[in-house]
């Protein structure tokens, strides 16, 4: 079980994990072996968990940890998939509704960023 | 013929119509003590989930085996009850109404319920439809985007459909409907949207409405004072999303009502009436007969829709008329459902640190320290650790009263949460909570559940089954001495109603969020279940125990060999 800690520590330990790795050759270079403009953005990652809490615990669990059938694991999503990303909360896929209505593109964007860093974890 | 003929002939067709009715009704009002047919969400009007068929037995369940399955079609959260009149059987869906011949499993007919593409985003906890109701030839259910269906049982044709609220606003429905005195009454989910609670009533047959009580005091009415402010009210919660019960003698239907809106309890002030009480309702007007709150002005989401099971038990040595709830808070309380007199509240789960005791004579909570802390402060600097967690010492999974032990038995919960009251947000559509979710707080033995069996007056457990992954099934108990229950990791199991002892288990495809009744047909006893869970737990529970287990719905159907 992911504790407490983990819970308010999130966005911040993904956040330095990030710049650490931002702040390198290294990560530049994964960011650039993925498809053009799929890094995220480091500064939406806060808005991005507001936008996640309050839409997207209830199916994809706290930070992420969606423990159980029917239920996509974003900790998996694919980082060079991002288009897939933007498609699939727009239109909906399976029980996925669509929510091109009720979310703006700028916050499925930092909801990329959000979904992105919690996978650095 | 003249105006007298006419007048007469009216009045016949009024006397053979309403004879009709009263003879289903009386059928509504005998169906606990029914073995053959499953009329009510509840299986009985009293939600005692007992069966007095005695054919499946502790000597003789190992020859129980499965006569058929079918499958439902769909990957949602099959957290159903079936009905079975005179052999048909009848499974509600989130997407469908499926009629089946029940002892062969095939199917008669299917209706499928159209739902707006985005409807999934404005459900809070799961895509499910728990039931249905029945009367005269009729069958009525509710779906996800807020309408009332009600439908003829022979062919599944819809007859009317009717609007109760809009779902963009987080207004659901996933409760089956109740049928009492000639009225289709209905709940609605959407506590965690910002929404007002209510009830409605409507003709059966022709859906047209006849009454709405809104669980939530307006400014002008009575308990409007218990709100902050002459807004807080309209976005109070209170929802009303699991069935209540009915005394046809009292002519009461007991429902019980959900968290207040935000969670945040200082944002609302004081008690928030009628927020986590249950409601005793007059069925023909909506009309409050009295109410009980369990948690008053509630922080915690300890929602007091759990099923408001009814008998007639000894509580200090006199017969009474009882209403047993296994609160969400953590307390077991038993009231006198004539008046709503409390007579009993104690303790059933395992840990509870955010109250130290139920005042018997006032009915309130008596508030630890953490608590008094917690209801005063709209923004709080850091979490605290609260049990039971927000799912409560007991969820939705309703329990079963068998009145052969005298004991209830329930699925229980006991882990923690980390909680922290924030600014609420509204945003339609969106969460509306005021607080924050730090996390969960495992037991010390990690058994986050057990099947416990409960009296209910004492509120002590007379046995226990621990698992370590909750059961999220609903509970059923027979005459013949068994206990039932579903695992979610998909095993329909059976235990002895007086040891715990498990006596049976048949593994499912998928997990078990499902209730099991017992029928019969030609004087053979049968049980069903489904199979299918994609729950709330699943999702927000981190449980990573979980993980193999696919989703998937469909319906088991069991006999003796």
């Amino acid at each position: 079980m992911r504790s407490s800690y983990f819970a308010s520590q999130l966005v911040k330990t993904a956040a330095i994990f990030a710049a650490v790795f931002l702040s390198t050759p290294c990560f530049a270079q994964a960011g650039a072996n993925t498809a053009a403009g799929q890094v995220y953005d480091l500064s939406l990652v806060d808005l991005g968990k507001k936008v996640y809490v309050p839409n997207c615990t209830r199916c994809h669990g706290l930070n992420m940890v969606a423990s159980g059938a029917g239920f996509f694991d974003l900790r998996t999503f694919p980082p060079n998939e991002k288009p897939r990303f933007f498609e699939s909360i727009t239109k909906g896929k399976r029980a996925m509704p669509a929510w091109g209505g009720n979310l703006k593109p700028e916050e499925i964007e930092a909801l990329w960023s959000y979904v992105m860093a919690g996978q650095k974890k | 013929m003249g105006q007298v003929g006419l007048a007469i002939a009216g009045l016949s067709a009024a006397l053979v119509a309403g004879s009709a009715l009263a003879q289903t009704a009386a059928q509504l009002v005998g169906d606990a003590k029914n073995p053959a047919d499953v009329l009510t969400y509840g299986m009985g009007y009293n939600h005692q989930r007992y069966a007095s068929s005695k054919q499946i037995t502790p000597a003789n369940i190992k020859n129980l085996v499965p006569v058929w399955n079918l499958s439902l079609d769909n990957s949602a959260n099959a957290s159903t009850q079936p009905l079975v009149v005179d052999g048909i059987m009848y499974v509600a869906t989130h997407n469908a109404t499926v009629a089946i011949d029940a002892v062969t499993g095939v199917t008669k007919w299917k209706t499928p319920i159209e739902l707006p593409a985005d409807i999934n985003g404005f459900l809070c906890c799961g895509i499910h439809t728990r039931g249905l109701a029945v009367v005269d030839g009729m069958i009525f259910r509710t779906t996800l985007d807020a309408h009332v269906v009600g439908m003829n049982a022979a062919d599944g044709k819809q007859v009317w459909k009717t609007k109760a609220g809009d779902y963009k606003f987080g207004i659901a429905m996933t409760n089956a409907p109740l049928v009492a005195n000639g009225v289709v009454i209905t709940g609605m989910a959407g506590g965690e949207f910002g929404t007002r609670g209510f009830l409605k009533g409507y003709e059966p047959k022709t859906g047209k409405e006849l009454w709405t009580r809104f669980t939530i005091a307006a400014p002008d009415e009575k308990g409007g004072d218990t709100w902050k402010g002459k807004e807080a009210y309209a976005k109070g919660g209170g929802s009303t999303w699991i069935t209540g019960s009915y005394d046809p003698e009292l002519d009461l239907v007991y429902w019980g009502t959900g968290n207040g809106g935000p969670w945040n309890a200082a944002f609302r002030g004081g008690d928030s009436l009628y927020i986590c009480s249950v409601l005793a309702i007059k069925p023909k007007t909506g009309e409050i007969a009295w109410h009980f709150q369990f948690s008053p002005g509630d922080p915690y989401d300890y929602d007091s829709v759990n099923e408001m099971i009814l008998a007639d038990i000894p509580v200090g040595g006199k017969p009474t008329k009882a209403l047993m709830n296994v609160n969400r808070n953590g307390f077991m309380y038993v009231l006198d459902r004539t008046n709503g007199k409390l007579l009993a509240a104690n303790q059933y789960a395992k840990k509870v640190n955010w109250a130290s005791g139920v005042d018997l004579k006032t009915g309130r909570p008596i508030d630890t320290d953490m608590t008094k802390m917690v209801r005063a402060t709209e923004e709080m600097k850091d979490h605290v650790e609260v049990w039971p967690n927000v799912f409560g010492g007991k969820n939705w999974q309703p329990a079963a009263f068998n009145p052969g032990t005298g004991l209830l038995y329930a699925n229980t919960l006991n882990f923690g949460w980390k909680y922290k009251a924030i600014k609420p947000e509204y945003k339609q559509g969106a969460w509306y909570l005021g607080a924050d979710i730090g996390g969960w707080v495992e037991p010390a033995d990690g058994n986050r559940g057990y099947l416990s069996a409960i009296d209910p007056v004492t509120g002590k457990t007379k046995w226990e089954v621990p698992s370590k992954i909750p059961y999220w099934s609903g509970v059923m108990t027979t005459g013949g001495g068994l206990v039932f229950n579903g695992a979610q990791t998909g095993e329909f199991l059976a235990w002895d109603a007086k040891t715990g002892k498990k006596l049976w288990e048949f593994r499912t495809g998928s997990g078990i969020a499902g209730i099991p009744i017992s029928w019969e047909k030609n004087g053979k006893q049968y049980i069903t279940v489904t199979s299918g869970a994609a729950t709330v737990y699943a999702a927000l529970g981190g449980d990573p125990k979980l993980q193999p287990v696919p989703s998937g719905s469909s319906v088991w159907t069991f006999a003796l060999k």
